[in-house]
């Protein structure tokens, strides 16, 4: 799998990081909760593979 | 012949012999800052003593009264006051001694001043996407830290600027470093400053104000990973985050991956859990509702059902109550058909009746020659009264005749 180029991770984890807390309410509506459920699954499935696929990167800075 | 001067021109002489830069080492006495400008102090050992002027603005090294310095200078006779003096340029500490003293000074002055308050500490973002790192590129350092942020992490973009981190250059490398960083277009999430470990000497830039007002002055987070373990600089305490190594400058930076992944592995499972737990509870729900429901009904039941036993009662009771009444009339009509006079004087009896036709009950309702009448089962026979007896006697002589 190919990671997307625009694909942001700050971005994507805190996306994750909003389902959690959504999930956090006392009394989740259950047909919108299995929605959240998948949406944070397919989160977590391209953290995932952006950590697997991904090289640290250096770029010195010169004046 | 020796020329006659004057005085200024006898000053103007002696100062154009002894121009020149001149290196010192000696001991600091009489250290005092006049007007909050100007510096003054003596220099000595155990033999002799000069006196130092400086300006506050060109001397920024702490001192105090029995530190070792080396001094840069020149020496000049004062043209007003006749004095002579060596004003400085530069003051090097000498000897761990002096430079201890001299952080410790410094640090206190920072300190006032609020520099190291923890109250102005900015949170490091959890997962950063671009880090700039201050550092000499062949240090063990850089190497330590690049190689933990690799093991630790991926997906990183590290921005490095080499400075110098010991000599002369090393205060305005580093410092220009910060100014660098924080103007770079492409926009970092912490800066991280790290260099290996070393005597006081060594670390002289990271105790310096120019390095620790860059950092305290940074518009990015800094995390500073100087020295040991055990080593602590001034730049440590101006950053928002001290490491103990560069090496933990790394740890700190970024996340570790593995713990990274499980961790959301963990979250998913939470989240399933939680719909679980969702489904349970409406489930839960359900049941009690279908009980409410339940004995919505039942209270109408149990009446209908105790209603229905009532009336059950009472058609037992009328059944009951009408065969008694069945037994009663038949009973009754036996009764009623032995009763009969009619069926009484078939018997043999018979009804005497006054003329009146009032039943006769007694003997002595009747005087002699009363007119009777005399009711039998078949006719009646009317006779006049020529006797009358009540007593027991007669009555039995009756019976007998009877």
């Amino acid at each position: 799998m190919t990671i997307d180029k625009k694909f942001n991770f700050t971005k994507s984890y805190a996306e994750l990081q909003k389902v959690v807390e959504w999930f956090e309410k006392d009394d989740v509506d259950l047909e919108e909760g299995i929605k959240k459920f998948e949406e944070g699954a397919a989160l977590v499935r391209e953290l995932k593979d952006y950590l697997g696929k991904m090289e640290n990167k250096i770029k010195e800075l010169k004046k | 012949m020796i020329p006659i001067l004057s005085v200024s021109e006898f000053i103007e002489q002696i100062n154009g012999i002894i121009a020149g830069e001149f290196l010192i080492e000696g001991e600091i006495s009489q250290y005092k800052i006049s007007q909050g400008k100007w510096i003054f102090f003596d220099l000595k050992d155990d033999k002799a003593v000069v006196n130092c002027f400086a300006t506050l603005y060109n001397l920024t090294t702490p001192l105090e009264d029995g530190m070792k310095v080396r001094v840069l200078g020149y020496a000049k006779i004062r043209e007003q006051s006749g004095r002579f003096s060596l004003t400085v340029q530069k003051v090097e500490l000498v000897g761990e001694g002096s430079l201890k003293k001299a952080y410790l000074l410094l640090k206190e002055k920072l300190t006032k001043e609020g520099l190291f308050a923890p109250e102005r500490k900015r949170q490091i973002s959890e997962i950063p996407t671009r880090i700039g790192v201050i550092a000499s590129r062949d240090s063990a350092a850089w190497g330590d830290f690049w190689r933990i942020l690799n093991n630790r992490w991926r997906g990183v973009e590290v921005l490095l600027k080499h400075v110098n981190v010991q000599g002369d250059l090393a205060v305005s490398e580093v410092v220009e470093a910060f100014v660098d960083l924080n103007n770079n277009s492409e926009k970092c999430d912490v800066i991280v400053l790290i260099r290996g470990g070393g005597s006081l000497e060594d670390l002289a830039a990271f105790n310096s104000e120019e390095v620790v007002r860059a950092i305290y002055g940074s518009k990015i987070p800094v995390i500073c990973g100087v020295g040991h373990e055990r080593d602590e600089s001034l730049a440590d305490f101006a950053a928002d985050v001290r490491a103990s190594t560069p090496s933990n400058a790394a740890e700190i930076v970024v996340p570790d991956r593995s713990e990274f992944i499980s961790n959301l592995d963990f979250t998913l499972d939470h989240l399933v859990e939680k719909i679980n737990h969702q489904i349970t509870k409406l489930k839960r729900g359900l049941e009690q509702k279908w009980f409410q429901i339940a004995n919505c009904f039942e209270t109408p039941l149990q009446n209908a059902k105790r209603l229905i036993e009532k009336f059950n009662d009472i058609v037992s009771y009328l059944a009951n109550n009408l065969a008694s009444k069945k037994a009663f009339v038949l009973s009754s009509e036996r009764l009623f058909k032995n009763v009969n006079p009619k069926q009484v004087l078939k018997r043999g009896f018979s009804i005497a009746r006054n003329s009146k036709g009032q039943i006769i009950r007694r003997a002595n309702q009747m005087d002699i020659g009363d007119e009777m009448m005399v009711e039998l089962s078949e006719g009646i026979i009317w006779s006049e009264v020529v006797k009358q007896g009540s007593s027991k006697k007669e009555k039995h002589k009756q019976a007998q005749l009877l």
